[in-house]
């Protein structure tokens, strides 16, 4: 489970998770953006523009629109220890410190987030992240894990039900 | 598709779904073959476990026919005909590699909805509440099973349907409480429950080096069941003032060295500790 941790300060939000694997490999995942942008990509398009500098839009689920977007620089980079982005808008900063853990566990991953606390604040974030945002720092690190200890990350896309159905054969009958 | 849904406490229907279609490399689609009510599905109907949603579709033990695989399944192949255990497994997280399956990191894409109830979430399972995974069951036409190279068991031909089903889900249930007894031969162990999942704890504890196995129930033809096919000496509770004391007689008054409860959640007790559950 993500260990949650609110600072003093309402806009900083810090998780932490243990992963199975070196710090070694979990720095070089992450190092790589393209990663980053699978692991966050449920919420947030990511744009590559080079290994150092990322375009980033967090668009509304129900019409798309694009509700907060910015740029980001890898502004620290110490192998195996710490990968950090700043931003010019929005997200002030994205810290990833690799520790590693006792016995076999692996290393603890902790991710730190420090937004505008005029943005998070609101419930503008609550509608920008469509959840809370500690929810939706502590998937991020989920979607890490998962990928670098299963290869994938766990999904309900396409799951069938008969809600989908019901709800278009009421529809049709209004 | 067509699938037996969940609607409401006691309101199943059988009703037409979409198909499940292969979403992550390591899933494969299975046409399930045979599936089987499990003592849980009671759990969903009678309403005990939250996180149901109207229109889900139930069902976690099962086999099939595999369809369909996804781009980085290995192991199985379309054509193959395999059992699939009720949890979801990576094996590639710290639970899976000490075979606590149940507890697979990787697979319960609603770990934060289960975290608050439990303290930890589980490994996802297949037709068992949202909390659960919210994964589509398999009282269904076809399912989809994810990592399927680690979770899909080959079934040897010649073996029929009904003979190798109960490796999914009653067996394993059934081993891990006999599992947990640490059983050393000679040990006598006494088994509450002499259902699917009882009967199997019973063999598990004889396989496993039990030298008595006493089973406890009230239903005659269970019992018949446990005696010829488990090899269990057997109490009626019914039929006894103490089940603790008849324990004690059959043992020269030490009592069984390892108890197994495989009674399940809608399982009721007697007398006045009956009735004190039922008021709570």
């Amino acid at each position: 489970m993500p260990f949650l941790h609110r600072n003093d300060s309402p806009a900083s939000i810090s998780c932490t998770l243990t992963v199975l694997a070196s710090a070694d490999a979990l720095y070089e995942f992450c190092q790589d953006p393209t990663h980053l942008a699978q692991s966050v990509a449920a919420a947030i398009d990511i744009n590559i523009q080079d290994p150092s500098h990322l375009h980033w839009k967090i668009p509304a689920k129900d019409h798309g629109k694009i509700l907060l977007e910015g740029d980001a620089e890898l502004v620290e980079d110490v192998p195996a220890k710490v990968l950090t982005w700043r931003g010019d808008s929005a997200l002030l900063e994205a810290r990833l410190e690799f520790t590693p853990a006792p016995g076999d566990f692996g290393t603890e991953v902790r991710l730190s987030v420090h937004l505008d606390p005029g943005v998070h604040a609101a419930a503008k974030v609550a509608k920008t992240f469509s959840a809370a945002p500690e929810i939706a720092v502590s998937k991020v690190l989920r979607h890490i894990k998962s990928l670098v200890e299963s290869g994938e990350m766990p999904t309900l896309a396409h799951n069938p039900d008969a809600r989908k159905r019901r709800h278009t054969s009421e529809e049709a009958r209004l | 598709m067509r699938a037996l849904c969940w609607n409401g406490v006691n309101d199943l229907r059988v009703e037409t779904v979409p198909d499940p279609t292969i979403v992550n490399p390591h899933d494969v689609i299975l046409r399930v073959t045979m599936s089987t009510t499990c003592g849980s599905d009671l759990h969903f109907i009678d309403g005990y476990i939250p996180t149901m949603r109207e229109g889900d579709i139930l069902g976690h033990e099962f086999m099939g026919e595999i369809v369909e695989t996804g781009a980085a399944v290995k192991k199985v192949k379309v054509g193959d005909r395999v059992v699939v255990p009720s949890f979801i497994c990576c094996c590639g997280c710290w639970y899976c590699k000490h075979n606590l399956f149940s507890l697979c990191d990787n697979t319960n894409p609603n770990a934060e909805l289960q975290e608050p109830m439990l303290g930890y979430h589980t490994a996802g399972a297949y037709g068992a509440s949202h909390a659960f995974g919210g994964y589509a069951g398999a009282h269904a036409q076809y399912v989809r099973v994810p990592h399927a190279d680690q979770d899909c068991f080959k079934v040897p031909e010649g073996l029929r349907d009904e003979q190798v089903i109960f490796l999914s889900d009653a067996v394993p249930t059934g081993f891990m409480g006999a599992d947990f007894c640490s059983i050393k031969p000679g040990d006598t162990v006494a088994v509450w429950g002499s259902g699917g999942v009882g009967l199997m704890a019973q063999q598990s504890a004889r396989l496993l080096g039990a030298e008595r196995v006493i089973a406890i129930d009230r239903f005659p033809e269970r019992l018949q069941m446990a005696s010829e096919k488990a090899g269990s000496e057997t109490i009626d509770y019914s039929e006894v003032d103490s089940v603790v004391e008849a324990l004690k007689d059959m043992t020269g008054g030490r009592g069984p060295d390892a108890c197994i409860d495989e009674l399940g959640m809608e399982a009721h007790g007697t007398g006045i500790g009956y009735a004190y559950d039922r008021v709570k």
